[in-house]
């Protein structure tokens, strides 16, 4: 803390010896303070080292035992990490965890995607400012709702709906799906919009001027132009369907399994488990540390972080690469 | 002829492409919103027990409650001063209601007699240091040494202190350490403006509403009415706070009340319609509820410690993150090189917190478990020596690492916004980094930095798969009292009653559970943009 003479001094207009020379204290506190703040930046670097390194130790206990080796765990079609299989042993296969994640992601894709851009195309090119101030918080209400009422929304509210069409299971995948692409439609509309109000003026006026109508302007020169914020904004909301976790887990069930074929429809409406929910499941299990499932837990948490880390980095990538220069 | 009609064909074609595309985009802005409101819904009518109710029961409480709060917006539509105050106050009180939880969270941690202890020794002297000196110049740092000097007295004295401050009821002790010296404080601010008579009457009344309040009210297991005390003080204030600002610039106070009027035709619906003999609703969400633990029977469950962990909780991660993270915002910000290798590495960091913000939360729980609670160590020396599983520290170190990334972002756009041209001017006139920093940058950005802060610990009340995977117990009875009890979250709870086989607990106990966890999430957010409209205001 600095003295109120110092205080005094900030407020009021310096002579000009101010200028020139400053108290060796006030460097040294300058210095001082400078550290301090870059030890908290250095410290959001020590997290991810901190994350990769738990994840890859982890991951390496678990393969080191002779339980899986990496090419079992990434082939595996069975997923048995805390109950014994016919043949009496555990099985760490990650392909249904990862046929029930892509499930997910796909229906949340077909839910989100088309509505996310709708509604970003609708704030920043069609709506009134008083439509849009109802709209835009109502939107950022939507993304801040914790994702195990989502889950709760799903189970008590989507499924006895869908129940009432389809042959359905208490838990099942669609009604799961359906809540993530609620979920990340906000993410899509205020990315995409961010993109879409970015785009010039001028564009839409020289679209005008030839004679094209709104419809025209709006999906052949404004969408194309704020495209790369666009997929930006959806390889970001995929990437946060895949690390979804309390929604998929309350509503999508706990039994992993290979994808239904060639009953498709089966996929959906039968329970399945995503990588997510298999880690909340080993955790809630309560088996002790050291033990095979527990150890799964770093080598399926190593995955998941791997994919959602890639599409970040794709979506940044895009945002950054393609992006129009006006 | 024919070039005409060919030409208006294709007008009333292309005319209708447009619309339905419009009307296709409208739609699509409405689906977010529709399943809102669908959520909303479902949950408050089994959090309320409508199910149970007669039609008629609820369509005369409905309609009670949409007069009075459709007369108060007709009234308030005609008048912008009104209008003002309607929207004001009601959120004072929202925020009153966030504070006053936070204050009873945080007494039944510290206990009253510890309160009392370091209230007596150090917050009370320093406060009568601060009235008593009237030299600017010297306020200050009077009154950090009287706080820091009377804090060091009673940690040495805090056993004979406590003993001393047990011997005394609770509410008699928050009778003295808060209600007396903040009706002196009423005194003295309100006395100079409005007269010795209306000072009197304020700071007498507050007084005498200490004493009453809680005599007057049944202390309900697990409150004391030292606990009921101490919310009301926070429930009020702010709104206290505004009715003397407005006093104080002559505004009227009529729009004040709108608050209070919806929530009476509520009320007075209710008595209506108990009257009719239909019959009522019966709420799951009631005073119960929120004061019970768990319990085997539906009717008895509550989340009582879940709501106590969940605040504790955030209180623990809001000291330690948001220092940290509005640091690391300030040096990218305001410090970082942005040439040269070292430049390099500051956009490494800026890209690898963008990342950060990506991580599926669950990933942040497998980090929590395998070093925040087991701790690291470099061979024979402990880096850290672990917190152990599901316990208070653990879970407020996770959810604050989790936080920290969005809140980083949010303060540099915050320190972002303040112009260049205010730095460059403190610069001229011969201020430091430091001072410039301190006395320019931070106080323009406060506002934005708090906003994106509180807007974090909204997102952080509802995380619940970090929670399970660094062993937080879905269920505790008795609610935390220090940083090492193992504790519970409200979203915990909820998680463990979505699997209980009762139907009841999935329905009626869960939507209550629930309701309460979005209610304190979008009173948290409702803080967050008054503290955002405020700034907006002022600008």
């Amino acid at each position: 803390m600095s003295t109120p003479e110092e205080t005094a001094r900030a407020d009021q207009p310096a002579d000009a010896t101010d200028i020139t020379s400053r108290k060796a204290g006030e460097i040294q506190l300058d210095t001082a303070v400078r550290y301090v703040f870059a030890a908290c930046g250095v410290l959001t670097v020590l997290v991810t080292a901190g994350i990769i390194y738990v994840l890859i130790d982890g991951a390496q206990v678990f393969f080191a035992s002779d339980i899986v080796d990496v090419q079992g765990f990434l082939t595996g079609n069975t997923w048995k990490p805390t109950s014994k299989t016919g043949d009496g042993t555990y099985k760490f296969g990650i392909l249904p965890l990862v046929s029930g994640t892509l499930i997910i992601v796909v229906t949340s894709a077909v839910i989100a995607l088309p509505t996310g851009l709708g509604a970003a195309i609708y704030l920043s090119e069609y709506a009134s400012p008083r439509t849009r101030a109802i709209f835009k918080p109502t939107l950022e209400i939507l993304a801040g709702v914790p994702t195990i009422v989502y889950g709760f929304f799903a189970l008590f509210f989507i499924t006895p709906f869908l129940d009432n069409f389809f042959q359905i299971r208490t838990f099942n995948a669609l009604s799961a799906g359906i809540v993530v692409g609620i979920m990340i439609i906000p993410m899509v509309s205020s990315i995409s919009e961010d993109a879409i109000s970015a785009v010039p003026n001028s564009l839409r006026e020289a679209a005008y001027g030839l004679g094209s109508t709104k419809f025209e302007t709006t999906t052949r020169v404004v969408v194309p132009s704020a495209l790369s914020g666009i997929i930006s904004s959806y390889v970001l909301a995929l990437s946060r369907a895949i690390g979804e976790t309390m929604a998929v887990t309350v509503a999508a069930g706990q039994s992993a399994k290979m994808p239904f074929y060639p009953n498709v429809e089966q996929n959906l409406l039968q329970s399945i488990e995503t990588i997510t929910a298999a880690m909340i499941n080993v955790a809630s299990a309560d088996i002790g540390g050291n033990t095979p499932a527990y150890d799964s837990m770093f080598a399926l948490g190593l995955a998941l972080f791997g994919m959602t880390f890639v599409m970040n980095l794709v979506a940044e990538y895009i945002a950054g690469r393609y992006r129009e220069e006006y | 002829m024919a070039t005409v009609d060919r030409l208006t064909f294709t007008n009333g074609l292309s005319k209708l492409k447009g619309a339905a595309f419009r009307l296709v985009c409208l739609g699509a802005t409405a689906v977010g919103v529709l399943a809102l409101a669908a959520l909303l819904l479902t949950v408050t009518w089994g959090a309320l027990g409508f199910d149970a109710a007669h039609p008629v029961w609820i369509l005369v409480v409905l309609t009670a409650t949409g007069l009075s709060t459709g007369g108060v917006v007709t009234y308030a539509r005609r008048d912008e001063t009104v209008k003002l105050a309607a929207i004001s106050s009601t959120a004072a009180l929202i925020g009153g209601a966030v504070l006053g939880v936070f204050a009873v969270v945080f007494q039944l941690i510290v206990t009253p007699s510890v309160w009392a202890a370091y209230a007596g020794g150090a917050l009370l002297p320093a406060l009568v240091t601060a009235l008593v000196i009237p030299n600017r110049r010297y306020r200050l740092p009077a009154t950090a040494a009287v706080l820091v000097g009377g804090g060091v007295v009673a940690t040495v004295a805090l056993d004979t202190l406590t003993e001393l401050a047990g011997a005394a009821d609770p509410w008699l002790l928050y009778l003295l350490t808060i209600v007396v010296p903040l009706a002196v404080l009423v005194w003295t601010r309100v006395e100079p403006t409005a007269g010795r008579r209306r000072a009197g009457l304020l700071a007498g009344g507050l007084v005498l509403a200490g004493v009453a309040v809680p005599l007057l009210t049944p202390a309900p297991d697990p409150l004391t009415p030292g606990l009921v005390l101490v919310f009301g003080l926070a429930l009020f204030s702010p709104l206290g706070v505004l009715a003397w600002r407005r006093f104080r610039n002559g505004q009227s106070n009529v729009g004040l009340a709108a608050p209070l009027v919806i929530v009476g035709g509520a009320v007075v619906g209710v008595v209506i319609a108990n009257a009719t003999g239909f019959a009522a609703a019966d709420p799951w969400l009631d005073w119960q509820f929120l004061t019970s633990p768990h319990s085997r029977l539906p009717e008895d469950a509550g989340l009582y410690p879940a709501v106590v962990g969940s605040f504790f909780i955030m209180m623990v991660m809001a000291a330690f993150a948001f220092p940290v993270s509005v640091g690391a915002a300030i040096y990218l910000e305001e410090y970082a090189p942005s040439t040269g290798w070292r430049g390099r590495i500051v956009q490494l960091i800026q890209v690898n917190i963008a990342n950060l913000a990506g991580v599926p939360s669950v990933v942040y729980g497998l980090l929590g478990l395998a070093i925040i609670a087991r701790g690291v160590s470099l061979g024979p020396f402990a880096l850290w020596p672990g917190t152990g599983t599901g316990v208070v520290t653990t879970a407020a170190f996770t959810l604050g690492l989790l936080i920290m990334p969005i809140t980083i972002i949010s303060a540099q756009e915050a320190i972002r916004a303040v112009p260049d041209a205010h730095r460059r001017a403190s610069y001229a006139m011969g201020a430091s980094d430091w001072h410039t920093l301190r006395n320019v940058v931070l106080p323009e950005a406060l506002p934005g930095i708090l906003t994106g802060t509180i807007l974090s610990l909204g997102r952080a009340i509802g995380e619940t798969a970090p929670l399970i995977m660094i062993g937080a117990a879905t269920t505790v009875y008795s609610p935390p009292t220090s940083l090492n009890d193992s504790v519970s979250a409200m979203p915990m709870q909820i998680y463990a009653w979505a699997g209980e086989f009762i139907a009841d607990f999935r329905t009626g106990v869960l939507s209550a559970g629930v309701l309460t966890l979005l209610l304190a999430m979008l009173a948290i957010n409702a803080v967050a943009i008054l503290v955002r409209n405020r700034y907006e205001r002022n600008q």
